[in-house]
């Protein structure tokens, strides 16, 4: 019994450290200069946490070999995590222990909470101290993150949503992909086709199994999905327009809205089938489109109304502020390369993702690229208009409400406009609860 | 279980000297030592992470955040003003009460039949029983790749009788089948081993007396195979019980506790609150309520069973 | 009915039931050796058009398997012996020895069985990271050192061995341990084999912990990578299903050969367990 009680001590013991251990990271410590000597070649090994696919090993191995030629004292270890949820799980795990790798990517939809909680190395010292071109970058992909004014991390695998359509088809039809909400309701009379009341081909799909797709309509509407004082917008009119159009357009059998588990190889199969017109998904994956599909692939921008804006999806580059200092000057020189105009174009072709400096767009190595890949042609055509997403370290927790409001429209019928104005408060509780 | 034997014969002892009460003692302390490094290793990997948790549930702690706040009861208050908090109750039971009815019914129903000395049939249970040593993880694999509502081997399936496409996984109602599908392929196995071994351990005589009394198969299944099944039955009903509680693999890669949380099972519930809202104060909370829910439940199921169970000898 | 008809529809019975429980794996053996294209067919093949075994060569190279098989072997090992040991000491404490609090201390081994992995962890990852076992053996196999489920059925088994056994030893002058490991430990083998068998099946198979509980690829188990297979495919799974089922079965394999060489003797130790 006695070694019980002595165990009982140790476990007490052991949690006040934990609470104390705890308690010394993260804050925002970040002085004027940082702290590194950027001369220094002391040899130091970092290790780098990520999530990047297999189709983009190739790419992340030439940038590590290239970044081993340009600073031969810094070995960087890549470590791959398994995809974004994996890798969170991991890097709270890790912040809990106090023991993190120096860099790691971070899916953009949960920068506002981890650099809320201190866990992102300010890196606005740096960026001042060795003049980083900010004005290169496309303006919304900076801001994905940056939080509260400081820039935490830069665009590393970008990607935003676009309508995918099939060429072939609406060329045959006469119509062209719609470019503003009012052009919709023609494109989707003169697409969609019906036999017996039933929809054989839909004119155009929207993905109901992440906010994601849907963010940018409602703010195309004129809505906010966040105020300026934290609140949800679901209290304006302007911020429901979406919601009944979607459900409009539902309802008259010309908009496929999918929503759970597997629903976007439903997506997928049915646009290669042409059982759909057009469809919004990933910028990421033009590319698989292209390669399966029986007939010519287009790409247009989000159809806009008020505004015309998508968001970037995919995830950045940020550096953990509970690294030790000695590798803090090499991590920052990583990211620094990892993200730098020099081999963006290379970075994009070989990922599958888009370029984030307007330099290298009309560089002789982009218009080969744009060559190879007209598709993402429309995305440059509106390279600011890609926002970052709605900012608020509860935002994926509000969003899983609304998220399920979408859900209920498309599995049960039901409809979403009062359903939204009832759970306004329930949203405005979880982000006041943080 | 059979009957405790009345603690162990203690050495003949003339008169209690004083002498034999250390020695004693030395004796318990040597008994006791066999039983301390598993002591050691679980009050270190379960009863400390659980106080930990326990003194977490009062705070507003999120596992990235410095910052720990006591707030006493107002997690618990949250959790149990939320409606989602019985729905997730609700499904936790639905899903536990249909996984092991159908486990054990099915396991049940196979060791009935495959009760049969035939080298054949050893070899086709051992079949039956693979699907018990394959990974959680590579058996819900295969079943979303079966119930993948574009190619799925089922949907085809079910199309060859002119019936429509079921969207299995993205329907709340089907979706908690899905789920059911696994564990029960995983689970009937190794049941219907357990079961074989009660069966053949009930004496051959009980069978051969109501035999001659003229009683048919079926009346001797309710009335001796059953009831003297019922041990076997009993240890089955609790372990697959706790494991059903503990639903958390396949909904991780099958469903994600989706669509529309309709398999949302406490486990995955309180593993999303702490690493997909970082809510871990609330989360621990959770934990506290998931194991007292638990320990409650398999204590009653225990000592409602105790007197309805046969023990042979 | 004549008995020869039932043992007929008997016999046809089970062979359906056999087929419909074995289907699964036959459809994983099967999808992986297709080609992406023949996964999407409108009617699909029970039999590869042709055998890409090139499927297997490319998800191996997916993640470093070899290695992953033998810390899987380590890791299986390991918690294999020290299971097997705690449980045969702690049943025997709680069976057959005596010291204050007994009872007591074993409801709180049973306890034990019922918490998960899944709300345990965070707590032990912060303690094993301070004791830097992050990313080693020991943090895959410490943790796993003692099951409950298997001290509780060794206890069992102890319990019904007769205390003369014991006092026998006691007269021979054997110690405690020497009557444990030469006595009782035999009279109590088969428990023992059923139990090594779902340790190293449980052990096997083990996803969660090793997932958290590993950094890097030195130290990853089959199991993560197979979720490694998953993710780095992710979004296009069903385009890349022939794949994963690849490398599924690949780490399938090791336990299957193991359990279809002995199932005699796994099914005989299995079927003849004391689980009462």
């Amino acid at each position: 019994m006695m070694f019980k009680k002595k165990w009982l001590g140790t476990a007490l013991a052991a949690v006040l450290a934990f609470g104390t251990v705890t308690g010394c990271g993260g804050g925002d410590e970040a002085a004027e200069m940082p702290q590194g000597d950027p001369n220094d070649t002391t040899p130091v090994t970092i290790q780098y946490w990520h999530s990047h696919a297999e189709t983009q090993m190739g790419g992340l191995n030439y940038m590590i070999d290239e970044f081993k030629k340009a600073y031969p004292h810094i070995t960087v270890e890549p470590v791959f995590q398994g995809g974004y949820p994996d890798l969170q799980k991991k890097l709270s795990a890790a912040v809990a222990a106090n023991d993190v790798p120096a860099v790691t990517n971070v899916e953009v939809s949960v920068v506002a909470n981890f650099a809320d909680g201190g866990l992102f190395q300010d890196l606005t010292p740096y960026i001042k101290r060795d003049k980083v071109d900010m004005e290169d970058f496309s303006k919304g992909m900076l801001q994905a993150y940056a939080y509260n004014d400081k820039q935490y991390g830069f665009p590393l695998i970008v990607s935003t949503s676009v309508m995918v359509y099939n060429k072939t088809l609406l060329d045959k039809l006469g119509v062209q992909p719609p470019q503003t909400w009012d052009e919709i309701e023609d494109y989707n009379s003169k697409v969609t086709e019906k036999e017996g009341g039933k929809t054989t081909r839909y004119a155009f799909s929207v993905p109901g199994w992440d906010t994601w797709y849907y963010d940018p309509w409602i703010s195309n509407g004129g809505g906010t999905v966040l105020t300026d004082d934290d609140t949800v917008g679901f209290d304006q009119p302007e911020s429901l327009r979406w919601a009944e159009n979607f459900k409009k357009w539902i309802d008259d059998g010309s908009l496929m809205m999918g929503f759970g588990k597997g629903a976007s190889d439903t997506m997928r199969q049915m646009f290669l089938d042409e059982k759909i017109g057009m469809v919004e998904h990933s910028s990421a994956i033009i590319k698989m489109y292209v390669e399966n599909a029986k007939f010519d692939v287009g790409v247009s921008f989000l159809p806009g109304d008020k505004e015309r804006k998508s968001h970037i999806g995919g995830a950045g580059i940020v550096m953990m502020s509970g690294a030790k200092e000695e590798q803090k000057e090499a991590a920052w020189k990583f990211i620094q390369f990892m993200t730098s105009a020099e081999h963006n174009i290379k970075w994009a072709d070989e990922t599958g993702y888009l370029p984030t400096h307007k330099s290298v767009i009309d560089s002789e190595e982009g218009k080969q690229y744009f060559e190879k890949w007209p598709q993402y042609k429309a995305v440059f055509d509106n390279f600011d208009n890609v926002g970052p997403r709605p900012q608020h370290p509860a935002y994926p927790e509000m969003s899983s409400v609304y998220k399920d409001i979408v859900g209920e429209m498309i599995l049960n019928g039901k409809d979403p406009v009062p359903m939204l104005k009832e759970n306004t408060q329930k949203m405005n509780d979880v982000l006041s609860d943080y | 279980m059979k009957q405790a034997p009345a603690a162990r014969t203690k050495p003949k002892v003339s008169m209690a000297s004083k002498a034999s009460i250390s020695r004693r003692r030395i004796e318990s302390l040597k008994d006791f030592s066999f039983a301390a490094p598993a002591l050691l290793i679980l009050g270190v990997f379960i009863y400390y992470p659980l106080l930990f948790s326990l003194y977490i549930s009062f705070t507003n702690w999120n596992m990235t955040r410095p910052m720990k706040k006591f707030i006493g009861f107002e997690n618990y208050d949250r959790l149990v003003s939320d409606p989602l908090f019985y729905k997730v109750l609700r499904i936790t039971f639905t899903y536990t009460a249909l996984d092991v009815f159908l486990t054990l019914a099915i396991g049940l129903g196979l060791a009935l039949l495959f009760n049969v000395s035939k080298r054949f049939y050893n070899f086709m249970r051992t079949g039956i029983f693979m699907p018990y040593y394959i990974s959680m993880v590579i058996a819900s694999m295969v079943f979303l790749w079966i119930f993948n509502n574009q190619y799925g081997l089922l949907n085809k399936f079910i199309g060859v009788f002119g019936m429509d496409p079921v969207n299995w996984l993205q329907n709340p109602n089907t979706a908690i089948w899905t789920l059911l599908a696994v564990s029960i392929w995983k689970g009937v196995g190794f049941t219907m081993l357990i079961f074989l071994s009660g069966l053949r351990s009930i004496p051959l005589e009980y069978f051969e007396a109501s035999s001659l009394d003229g009683a048919n198969k079926f009346w001797q299944f309710l009335h001796i195979t059953f009831p003297l099944l019922s041990p076997t039955t009993l240890f089955l009903l609790i372990t697959n019980f706790i494991s059903s509680m503990q639903v958390f693999q396949s909904i991780d890669i099958m469903t994600n506790g989706g669509p529309l949380d309709s398999t949302k099972a406490i486990v995955y519930w309180i593993y999303e609150m702490a690493f997909v809202n970082f809510r871990t104060g609330r989360a621990s909370a959770l934990v506290i309520i998931f194991f007292l829910i638990i320990i409650v439940l398999t204590a009653v199921q225990m000592i409602l069973t105790k007197k309805k169970v046969h023990y042979e000898g | 009915m004549s008995s020869k008809t039932w043992k007929t529809i008997r016999l046809i019975a089970a062979i359906l039931v056999t087929l419909i429980m074995i289907f699964p794996v036959y459809w994983m053996v099967i999808t992986s050796f297709k080609t992406s294209n023949e996964l999407r067919l409108a009617v699909p093949t029970f039999w590869p058009e042709t055998f890409m075994w090139s499927n297997y060569a490319e998800a191996f190279q997916a993640a470093p398997f070899g290695r992953y098989a033998v810390n899987t072997v380590i890791q299986t090992v390991g918690i294999l012996f020290l299971q097997i040991n705690l449980a045969i000491m702690a049943a025997y404490a709680f069976a057959k020895g005596s010291f204050p609090g007994r009872d007591k201390l074993f409801l709180l081994v049973l306890a034990a069985l019922i918490v998960p992995e899944q709300v345990t962890f965070v707590p032990v990852y912060v303690m094993l990271s301070n004791l830097r076992w992050i990313d080693t053996f020991y943090a895959l196999i410490v943790p796993h050192a003692v099951s409950a489920y298997t001290i509780f059925l060794l206890r069992q088994t102890f319990k019904s061995i007769s205390n003369d056994v014991i006092e026998a030893g006691k007269v021979d002058g054997a110690s405690r341990f020497q009557t444990l490991y030469r006595i009782l430990t035999p009279m109590a083998f088969p428990t023992i084999a059923t139990m090594a068998i779902l340790t190293f099946i449980s052990s096997w198979n083990s996803y969660f912990w090793p997932l958290i509980m590993t950094n890097s690829n030195d130290m990853r188990v089959l199991t993560v990578g197979i979720a490694m297979m998953r993710d780095s495919v992710a979004g296009d799974e069903a385009l890349n299903f022939h794949l994963i089922m690849a490398a599924s079965v690949m780490i399938i394999l090791p336990i299957v050969l193991i359990f279809v060489l002995a199932q005699k003797h796994i099914i005989t130790a299995m079927s003849n367990s004391t689980f009462k």
